[in-house]
């Protein structure tokens, strides 16, 4: 049956934090550098801030609903076929998302650390991880993550830390990239970075009122801005913009540069650490919500039978891109640029319907 | 116990499934650790491999083929190392070919270092040939990178073990000899790599030769020549014998992925100093009141360079403020330099003595067209964009650009003695 757990705002804002942060340890990076040139690590920030205002209208519908998730308003709002059809297209668009992701994790894995493994071995037994964690449950999820989130940050810092060496401030400069207004426009673009906040809608369910969800919300979109933005900053320092839009994975790379003569160096399994243990948080998540709305949709009431077939649908999805270039090129790109149009707008469009159709939730306190 | 036991699972599972396909043993490779490249005679570009095999007294590792040469590690142990050879048109073609030749698969994971011909690095095939690498997932972009003065082949077989050693450990630690003796540089693939397209500055690597002591005749007549300075001499031409056979001295300089020229060791501990990449070197200048002596000053402390670059004009205007400080080492006239109104001619004679080497080294390097100083990242200052920086295009500028220099030094100690009396002796007071 599909439970509803409920936990604290640390777990929540933990595995947020973790499913959104993770993408920065990825090929973002250096098309970030791309496009912006040096000003990537405050354009990061400007997508926070945008990603933050669109999240302020879900968090006003949430709010407006008390005690329901975002595909229970569609419904009321909308009415159940359309309702449906919308909850149904954030699910597919979720599937999506943790297919892409799943298969750019796969792809630089196999660059960097298992060239010899067919793709389908390593995601079989990622996915393994994955459907145990989901068959646990939520609640499980965001434990486990609260649990990780202590060690990940830790060694995010210490690489940070230890890439000191390699840095050179003056490689941040030209301050403005490639343009102000370039900065300004991918900002606002890549506000879709941040677009897994979604996720607090979706388990609305389990988080203690609104209050709660507007501290895990922003709170979310503000430590995955600072995260994402020291990353960038820290890799900015250390690769000039040339070579650094080159890269697959800049943070691996700025890790594996770490040499501290015989004694500290080969620093670039730390990062192997973060990598899977993020993704595995990411991905594990992503799919449990997926799940969640498509039960919703379909009107399934016990979850659990979904996973497999999911998990199945998953892994062939994550299988249709050639290649990494096609993952970065074509699907990830797109899914960065324009994916606030599936995370945040539908939010505002039932925000302005429930306004115009004056419906609303029952009061918290009755 | 349900859950318990999904846990179990959980947890179990990937350990069983870790890595099958690329799970290796230590064994099932022969580790390179130095690579030679240069131009080839049969093929495109001859490959040189150093596989250097620890083996105890017990086991062996297996054999990895080519000429093998074995160094005296002394303690039971025998620190061996093998060489092959091999031309091929990359590359990647040379190792699978060498990997059907020998029982074990080349691995480059523990690669310490490239060794580049200077033939090879002139001829502006860098760019194709070793940037690449930084593609290659085993080549770490900490290899450092070496430019030798003649083959590549015939030096790598030269690189022996030091003292009992590793091979890797006597390259590591003489590397590590850069931050003391600032004689010659320390750069790596990933410097390699950014260096040959940055728009900030250019490329240098380590200069590299062999030294056979030919340079240091056994016998003639006494020096009679005056001062000299210190390390003003490339690589192979340092007056040494016995030692390693092999040594770095100087910097190769390149613009873009092109060897261009080279600097003497003197040079290189000037385009250091500049750089701030050193805070401590030493110097031994002429005695300022009797020339034909020396007098070796250590620098401790390099302050932060003061670098200002006017981009107003067609020329670019470099303004350099160096201060130090650091103590008087030796005084072989045994002259009061400890008093302080004869502190001051050793702090200007000192300050000349830096000046000219830094100008003489820029000099060279404007010639050559490469900024290896870094004063690049000055300019880059002054700009707000990329699109403004890329337009002014520093690279260009540069060799027109005009220099200016001012060193400061304080003289802080005069090390263990505060004063010099004469020498005294039957002719008398000195």
């Amino acid at each position: 049956m599909n439970k509803e757990c409920k936990f604290g705002y640390h777990e929540a804002i933990s595995s947020i934090v973790i499913t959104i942060s993770i993408r920065a340890f990825f090929t973002s990076a250096g098309r970030v550098v791309e496009m912006v040139g040096t000003a990537g690590w405050y354009m990061t920030l400007i997508s926070a801030a945008v990603a933050s205002f669109l999240f302020l209208f879900m968090y006003l519908l949430l709010k407006r609903f008390p005690r329901k998730n975002i595909m229970q308003i569609n419904d009321i709002v909308l009415g159940k076929w359309a309702g449906s059809i919308l909850s149904f297209i954030l699910g597919f668009f979720l599937l999506i998302i943790i297919a892409i992701n799943f298969r750019e994790f796969t792809e630089v894995l196999k660059i960097y650390v298992l060239p010899d493994s067919p793709p389908s071995f390593i995601m079989i037994i990622f996915m393994l991880g994955v459907v145990i964690q989901t068959f646990m449950g939520l609640e499980t999820i965001v434990r486990y993550a609260k649990f990780v989130v202590y060690m990940l940050l830790a060694g995010y810092i210490f690489v940070i830390l230890l890439s000191v060496q390699n840095f050179k401030p003056t490689q941040l400069l030209p301050i403005l990239g490639n343009g102000l207004d370039k900065t300004i426009i991918n900002g606002f673009l890549r506000c879709s970075f941040y677009g897994d906040v979604i996720i607090v809608g979706i388990i609305a369910l389990s988080l203690q009122g609104p209050q709660e969800i507007k501290k895990i919300g922003f709170g979310s979109i503000l430590i995955s801005g600072l995260v994402a933005s020291s990353s960038l900053l820290a890799f900015g320092l250390v690769f000039p913009y040339i070579t650094a839009q080159e890269l697959t994975s800049p943070m691996y790379e700025m890790a594996s540069l770490i040499d501290y003569g015989g004694f500290l160096k080969h620093m670039d399994p730390i990062f192997l650490f973060l990598w899977n243990f993020g993704s595995f948080i990411e991905v594990s998540l992503l799919f449990y919500c997926s799940i969640l709305v498509y039960c919703h949709v379909f009107r399934i009431t016990d979850y659990r039978p979904v996973i497999i077939p999911m998990a199945t649908l998953l892994y062939s999805i994550s299988l249709i891109p050639r290649g990494i270039s096609e993952v970065i090129g074509k699907y990830v790109e797109v899914i960065r640029s324009w994916g606030w149009v599936i995370y945040f707008v539908p939010s505002i469009a039932i925000l302005i319907i429930a306004a115009i159709r004056k419906k609303k939730g029952e009061s918290e306190n009755a | 116990m349900r859950k318990l036991a999904l846990i179990f699972l959980a947890a179990t599972i990937p350990l069983f499934f870790t890595a099958c396909f690329d799970a290796n043993e230590i064994g099932d490779f022969a580790y390179v650790s130095l690579l030679g490249i240069e131009q080839g005679v049969e093929d495109t570009f001859r490959f040189t491999f150093q596989i250097p095999k620890s083996t105890g007294g017990a086991g062996s590792s297996g054999g990895s083929g080519g000429g093998g040469d074995t160094e005296g590690g002394g303690q039971g142990e025998e620190k061996e190392k093998g060489t092959i050879t091999i031309e091929a048109p990359s590359f990647f073609s040379a190792i699978p070919i060498l990997n059907s030749n020998i029982s074990k698969e080349l691995n480059f994971m523990h690669l310490e270092a490239i060794v580049i011909s200077e033939g090879m690095a002139s001829s502006g095939k860098i760019g194709e040939l070793i940037t690449p690498y930084a593609r290659f997932r085993e080549i770490r972009r900490t290899t450092k990178i070496i430019i030798c003065k003649g083959t590549a082949e015939k030096f790598i077989k030269q690189v022996a073990p030091y003292s009992g050693e590793l091979v890797t450990q006597t390259i590591e630690e003489l590397i590590k000899n850069s931050k003391k003796s600032s004689f010659f540089p320390v750069s790596n693939l990933n410097d390699a790599y950014d260096g040959t397209k940055s728009t900030y500055h250019a490329f240098f690597g380590t200069y590299a030769a062999i030294n056979e002591g030919e340079k240091l005749p056994e016998e003639g007549s006494v020096y009679e020549g005056g001062y000299r300075i210190p390390g003003d001499y490339y690589a192979g031409d340092v007056p040494r014998s016995n030692g390693q056979k092999f040594e770095f001295f100087g910097t190769a300089v390149f613009d873009g992925d092109k060897m261009v020229g080279k600097l003497t060791g003197f040079e290189t501990q000037m385009m250091m100093l500049v750089r701030g990449d050193v805070k401590r070197m030493s110097f031994t200048i002429a005695d300022p009141q009797k020339p034909e002596l020396v007098l070796p000053i250590s620098i401790k402390e390099v302050d932060k360079l003061k670098v200002q670059v006017d981009i107003d004009g067609d020329k670019p205007k470099i303004k350099l403020e160096l201060g130090m400080e650091g103590d008087i080492a030796i005084i072989q006239s045994r002259i009061n330099y400890e008093k302080p109104e004869m502190k001051k001619i050793v702090e200007a004679a000192f300050e000349k003595y830096i000046e000219d080497g830094i100008n003489r080294t820029f000099q060279k390097c404007r010639e050559m067209k490469c900024d290896v100083f870094n004063f690049g990242h000055s300019a880059v200052k002054k700009f707000l964009t990329i699109p403004e920086w890329e337009e002014y295009n520093w690279i260009d500028k540069f060799p027109n650009s005009e220099f200016e220099v001012k060193a400061n030094f304080t003289v802080r100690r005069t090390g263990k003695m505060l004063k010099s009396m004469p020498v005294l002796s039957t002719e008398g007071k000195e």
